[in-house]
């Protein structure tokens, strides 16, 4: 509001932050990867998982950009800023896949904020990216469509996202360092365990 | 194809793995198993014949009926041994993810110790699920693409599959049961000798 009554700095104040919302949606999904799949950076190719995907990420963008109508926009950095913007939710919707693959897959724990976290940021950058290729498509006439979309795709989005946190959090504890578990550990357990509960 | 056509196709790959992945996830939280508790483990096991799976992955055992056994015969023993082995691999791939689950739930809990032994019980039973599901993999491409029946290739060799990328299978799983024991005994001391069997 402040801002309502100079054009130009209005415009330059919105790419500005939408730039930085773009490079903020980055760490935040680098954060979400590095949450949930902690006890899986001891496996070498697990490490490369978040890099592999942000470079093709940022090549898709590249190449969506340069092949789209220049013309949709005057002005080259609101051009570059969207194709960020579009790479981010091309992030978002990639790790959405990945995590709910590695849920399906090893059983990894789904009521978990950084899942709810990537599932909103997921489930809204589907819809964004549906909507955004229709409106390329069709043309303004899906103004209206894409604008209801988006809104009603970010409640949802808000909505998973306070679902996943009114739930009581599980404080993080710090892991043992000891590797876990042989079978005499075992048989020394269960002799003390005896010991102990008999009357 | 064009790089325009490509990218069209990447393009909508991902916006199909967005909505994929949110079906995926609805699904998870519709079918789920209610929170799984000590008592709802014994149950769900599937026996694996671990001394079994061994002798299957042994290469000196191999050698030996190679040796003994001309080409042919050799090809329809090993067919029967690739089954075999992906039927024990099913069940401790399962197995793994009844743990999993079960691990999921106790890492919740208030006792540090419980929640400890919890989350050694995740990190193994993961690990064994990743190794099952990567042998499971490799056996199945063997089955897809009839290796043994090339006569220019040579028949695979189930000991390949005995350790991948380091973590040898039978003794990990021999780890996951350790783990399972030692949370099992702090949860209960019924039904404990079911497990062993079951596991």
């Amino acid at each position: 509001m402040a801002v309502s009554g100079h054009k130009s700095l209005q415009f330059g104040l919105y790419w500005t932050t939408d730039a930085i919302y773009a490079a903020l949606g980055i760490a935040v999904m680098y954060e979400v990867f590095h949450t949930v799949f902690s006890g899986l950076t001891r496996i070498t190719w697990f490490r490369f998982i978040y890099p592999v995907v942000v470079t093709i990420t940022i090549i898709l963008a590249i190449l969506f950009t340069v092949n789209a109508p220049a013309a949709a926009h005057q002005h080259a950095f609101v051009h570059w800023i969207l194709a960020a913007e579009i790479g981010v939710r091309i992030i978002q919707v990639g790790i959405f896949v990945l995590l709910v693959t590695f849920v399906l897959l090893f059983g990894l724990r789904w009521r978990q904020p950084a899942f709810g976290i990537s599932a909103g940021f997921g489930i809204y950058s589907t819809i964004a990216l549906l909507a955004f290729t229709k409106y390329y498509e069709i043309g303004t006439k899906f103004l209206l469509p894409w604008n209801v979309l988006s809104v009603a795709s970010y409640n949802l989005a808000v909505l998973i996202w306070l679902w996943y946190f009114i739930g009581p959090r599980v404080p993080d504890r710090p892991r043992a360092g000891h590797p876990p578990l042989s079978a005499r550990d075992l048989e020394q357990y269960k002799e003390v365990l005896r010991k102990v509960r008999r009357p | 194809m064009t790089s325009s056509a490509l990218i069209y196709v990447l393009w909508y790959f991902v916006i199909t793995a967005g909505f994929v992945a949110c079906v995926a996830t609805l699904a998870l939280i519709w079918f789920r198993f209610p929170e799984r508790s000590v008592n709802d483990v014994v149950d769900f096991l599937l026996p694996v014949d671990l001394e079994k799976l061994e002798i299957l992955l042994d290469p000196e055992t191999e050698i030996t009926l190679r040796s003994r056994l001309s080409r042919d015969e050799f090809r329809k023993l090993q067919r029967k041994r690739i089954h075999l082995c992906i039927s024990l691999f099913r069940r401790m791939a399962h197995n793994a993810a009844v743990l999993v689950d079960w691990a999921n739930a106790e890492a919740d809990s208030k006792d540090t110790h419980t929640a400890e032994l919890a989350r050694d019980l995740q990190q193994i039973a993961v690990g064994v699920r990743l190794y099952c599901l990567t042998t499971l993999f490799k056996l199945r491409f063997w089955q897809l693409v009839r290796l043994e029946s090339w006569s220019f290739f040579s028949i695979p060799s189930l000991g390949a599959a005995r350790e991948i990328r380091g973590v040898r299978g039978v003794e990990y799983y021999d780890r996951l049961k350790s783990a399972a024991s030692f949370l099992f005994l702090e949860r209960t001391e019924g039904r404990f000798e079911e497990l062993m069997q079951n596991l």
